[in-house]
């Protein structure tokens, strides 16, 4: 075989491998196919119960399998700080010799015990503080020549036992400035004997200074009669934990105030009449000490209809007799003492002020401590953390007559762009419902997206059928209804730009005008069915 | 001269079968002595029992299919109805070989080939409802059983002698090659027993299902992935009669695949009943519940087993018999039968006549029936340039060029063979 022939058929292949490779490198990824299909399917199944229709709701069971609704909400605080504060304060102290002296190195030239008070308010006299949080700063002015050496004690304050002291060198002066220190120290933690040096006393406590010639001095310093030594005693946001003593005789008026409440939030329209409704009030003292409250109004606002009602009831303007908390000596601390407060619609109006649903609590009350005087004997104690506190117990059965009572939700909700249902053209979702409540159920469902702009309003027809009852009031069987939601092209393409839904469903009971009861064993089943025209893709 | 040169083609053609194109019988130039020859072709077919080309090529090639092109689909439904398809690349060598077992009529046959193959038999009901959905048959049930699918991607290396036998100055051929099969992809649906049943108002649907799902190694696809092994055979033979007619005889593709252990097998013989999504909280209407509508999540309901394990699979092979009867150096006539096993493959029978315009131009003309489609009239020519080249090209279905509504069937092959 020659070069030639080789040659010849080295072209002849690459001749080949070009017309080939032309040929066959036609075929490409070719467009995928799609069709539409109808779809008829279930989509959802659930049960609702009341606890699902009022979800923040509280929902026992009467002993005749009915049910009660119960809201429960903290009123308002009377906090330790209402009764007394410390308040920051400087105490100076100046110390002048009154003599000429001469000391030397390690020589103490000068000691001094003080009294101090605290300035607390209301008349409140304390003998025993607990603190919590808060400092001491000590500033000290020194025209002594020569370094000294203080040691400054606050033998009523104690820590584990420790008495609070400090040993710190202060500068010596020079001719144009005073030798100066100054230091902080954290009060945590530390008791305060308040009785003062007698033990007797109030709101006192001591101070002792003891200064001494620096051990490193030179030689001998000799003080001048009227050199001067200034300490200022800064009391900065000192908190106790626990007090002890008298907190004298105060008339405090609290109010009047306004406490929102979220209980009826989701109801946004309608009437609703109730059969009963039971309110408790309950005062809750972890005060050690005596006192009196006078509820001088409460009353209620919907602030979206601007209806306000007041409540009528024998307890408005009455003095209210809180007994003193009892020390327990272990934890928790105190046993609080309780008095309650129960209003119904047999002796007040009180139905009225929750058949508004509120969202607003307004109060106005007078508390008047120790009213009797001291007659614990300095020994009215109080726990920061244990308060006056009021609580208020709402209680309806649920017996009712509602109308267009209507309850919203807001939900969050997407739809996948990723998802197979992205391909959903049209159709329409059935609900079907086997409503077991007596009452009928309008369903309206608004579409927002991310910023709550509006989208839309789906379609509902027709609504929820309410379940009849026997004469006993009582459902037997449930009603079926059948509700569409047509899904338009533009309404799906709304769907995918929802995030949140707004549902509203307003309630009518069924024989009216009598009161319905809600029983335990009472549901709504709901099948929702998708009839979609879907868009079948191989993308 | 010149008329026995043209009946020599003509002999040619017969005697020189291409194996994976023998469907085709695209065998116009046939080689005149044994030598050095390279060939290279793609060809490919598919079809159906019910499904007309215009639904078949808007699936295969892609757009929209509209209700008129499956109201025309619905009115050639049966009970049992099948399609198909096949997709072939190859290059081959044929060299001859000085000696081999102190034979000279030796030739050695390597090649390469990528196929893909596609066949599916499926009810009426399960066609409706795969492109109609299942509203169509609320109260009613849908008949899905019986239903499969097979598809395969594979690339093969073959290795073959070919040896060369004269018959009173006629060549005949006998061959046969072994193959490697490197397997790419592979996705198997096997549906025994199956039914939906759909509540009038769509309230809840009952799934009876007795199913089989097998699928090659799902993280590794594309012409890389090398997802099993498997071993192939074609075997070919070529009788010349007395009277110069002869007889082809060749099993193609007789072999199976090994797939490897990271295979997905999904089963289940049980019944399913669903109601929708159950949520506690129909507030909160999130992608929970679209994912609880998914296609993972219905079929998590309906696996009983869900498994990665190897399987093996028979592929799908072919059984060749032709008759050809040369009646002067112009016309010759070939009948045969071909079926290919495994594959919800009818036998399809077939005559081709050929006309030779000149010694370097036939054409070919075909009427068959059967495969995967129904009645196939086809169109070939074949060219030979220069005693270095032949050129083939041509169609099956000449009827799918001409009217898809009415045609069921699509198939073209084009090749070239060089001679060196």
């Amino acid at each position: 075989m020659t070069i030639f022939t080789i040659m010849l058929i080295i072209k002849k292949i690459l001749l080949f491998c070009f017309i080939a490779i032309t040929l066959f490198s036609c075929r490409k990824d070719f467009e995928r196919p799609e069709w539409d299909i109808d779809v008829l399917a279930p989509l959802i199944k659930t049960t609702l119960t009341i606890e699902d229709l009022l979800p923040d709701s509280i929902v026992e069971t009467n002993s005749d399998n009915s049910l009660k609704l119960v809201y429960q909400t903290h009123l308002f605080d009377i906090d330790m700080d209402s009764i007394f504060k410390i308040p920051d304060t400087t105490i100076t102290e100046i110390y002048s010799f009154p003599f000429s002296s001469s000391s030397s190195p390690g020589a103490s030239f000068y000691s001094s015990d003080e009294e101090r008070a605290l300035s607390i308010s209301n008349g409140v006299e304390l003998n025993y503080a607990l603190i919590e949080s808060g400092f001491i700063e000590i500033e000290i002015f020194s025209e002594i020549k020569e370094n000294m050496i203080i040691t400054y004690t606050i033998p009523s304050a104690t820590k584990n036992g420790d008495t609070l002291e400090l040993q710190e060198l202060v500068p010596a002066a020079t001719i144009s400035q005073d030798g100066y220190f100054i230091t902080t120290i954290d009060l945590s933690g530390y008791e305060l004997d308040l009785t003062g040096s007698t033990g007797s006393e109030v709101n006192t406590f001591i101070t002792r200074a003891v200064g001494t010639v620096d051990t490193n001095a030179a030689g001998s310093v000799t003080i001048f009669a009227g050199t001067k030594i200034t300490y200022n005693n800064k009391l900065i946001s000192v908190v106790p934990s626990f007090v002890r003593g008298y907190f004298g005789t105060q008339q405090i008026h609290f109010g009047p105030e306004i406490t929102n409440t979220t209980a009826f939030d989701m109801i946004k329209s309608g009437t609703l009449d109730l059969d009963q409704v039971d309110v408790n009030l309950e005062f809750k003292n972890g005060f050690g000490v005596d006192a009196q409250l006078i509820l001088n109004q409460l009353s209620t606002t919907n602030t979206s209809t601007s209806v306000t009602n007041s409540l009528a009831h024998s307890s408005i303007g009455t003095p209210l007799n809180l007994n003193r908390a009892q020390l327990t000596g272990g934890i928790p601390e105190v046993t609080y003492t309780t008095y309650q407060l129960d209003m119904n619609t047999s002796n007040s109006n009180i139905d009225q002020l929750i058949e508004i649903f509120p969202d607003e609590i307004l109060y106005d009350l007078n508390l008047n401590i120790n009213p009797l005087g001291n007659i614990s004997g300095g020994n009215d104690f109080a726990y920061k953390n244990h308060s006056l506190e009021t609580d208020l117990n709402i209680e309806f059965p649920l017996s009712m007559i509602a109308n267009g009572l209507t309850l919203q939700d807001t939900v969050d909700f997407s739809l996948s762009q990723d998802g197979e249902s992205q391909n959903i053209i049209d159709g329409v979702l059935f609900l079907y419902a086997d409503n077991g409540y007596p009452f009928d159920a309008n369903i309206q469902i608004g579409l927002y997206d991310e910023n709550m702009n509006f989208l839309q309003n789906l379609t509902v027809n027709n609504y929820i059928k309410g379940a009849s009852v026997n004469a006993a009031l009582r459902v037997v069987n449930k009603k079926e209804s059948v509700i569409s939601i047509p899904l338009t092209v533009n309404t799906i393409a709304n769907l995918y730009a929802t995030k949140k839904i707004v549902l509203n469903v307003g309630f009518t009971t069924t024989a009216q005008p009598q009161f319905v009861k809600i029983y335990e064993d009472y549901s709504i089943d709901i099948k929702i069915v998708g009839d979609f025209s879907y868009n079948l893709n191989f993308e | 001269m010149k008329s026995t040169k043209n009946i020599l083609v003509l002999l040619f053609v017969v005697l020189c079968p291409l194996a994976a194109f023998s469907q085709n019988n695209i065998d116009f130039f046939a080689d005149t002595t044994q030598q050095l020859s390279f060939s290279l072709g793609g060809s490919f077919v598919y079809g159906s029992s019910a499904i007309n080309n215009e639904f078949l090529n808007k699936f295969i090639y892609g757009g929209k299919i509209e209700r008129s092109h499956k109201d025309k689909v619905y009115k050639s439904l049966s009970a049992n109805n099948r399609l198909g398809g096949d997709l072939n690349y190859e290059v081959n060598f044929e060299i001859p070989i000085d000696t081999l077992f102190k034979k000279t009529s030796i030739s050695l046959l390597v090649g390469l080939e990528n196929n893909e193959h596609v066949d599916a038999r499926f009810t009426s009901d399960f066609f409706k409802f795969t492109f109609d959905g299942n509203k169509q048959f609320a109260g009613d049930s849908i008949d899905i059983g019986g239903a499969n699918l097979n598809y395969y991607k594979t690339q093969k290396i073959n290795i073959g002698l070919i040896n060369y036998r004269y018959f009173d100055g006629q060549l005949a051929k006998e061959g046969i090659s072994l193959s490697i099969i490197k397997a790419q992809e592979s996705k198997l649906i096997n549906i025994n027993e199956g039914s939906i049943f759909t509540e009038e108002f769509g309230r809840e649907i009952d799934v009876e299902l007795d199913y089989l799902y097998q699928e090659s190694d799902t993280a590794k696809k594309g012409i890389s992935a090398f997802n099993g092994l498997g071993i192939s055979i074609d075997l070919f033979t070529e009788f010349i009669l007395k009277n110069g007619d002869k007889i082809y005889l060749g099993i193609e593709d007789l072999g199976f695949v090994h797939w490897n252990s990271n295979s997905l097998k999904i089963a289940t013989d049980n019944s399913f009943y669903f109601e929708g999504v159950i949520v506690n909280n129909i507030f909160d209407l999130n992608d929970s519940l679209v994912s609880g509508l998914s296609r993972d999540s219905i079929i998590d309901n309906l696996s009983a087993e869900n498994v990665k394990e190897a399987y093996n699979v028979a592929m799908p092979a072919s059984v060749n018999i032709n008759y050809t009867k040369v009646f002067n150096e112009k016309w010759k006539i070939n009948v045969g039968i071909y079926q290919k096993i495994l594959s919800n493959y009818y036998p399809l029978i077939s005559v081709n006549g050929y006309y030779s315009f000149n010694p370097k131009l036939i054409a070919r003309a075909h009427l068959s029936y059967g495969g995967y489609g129904k009645l196939n009239t086809g169109l070939a020519f074949s060219k030979s340039v220069k005693n270095y080249f032949d050129i083939f090209i041509g169609t099956n279905n000449i009827e799918a060029f001409i009217s898809t509504s009415s045609s069921y069937s699509n198939s073209g092959f084009v090749g070239l063979k060089a001679y060196f």
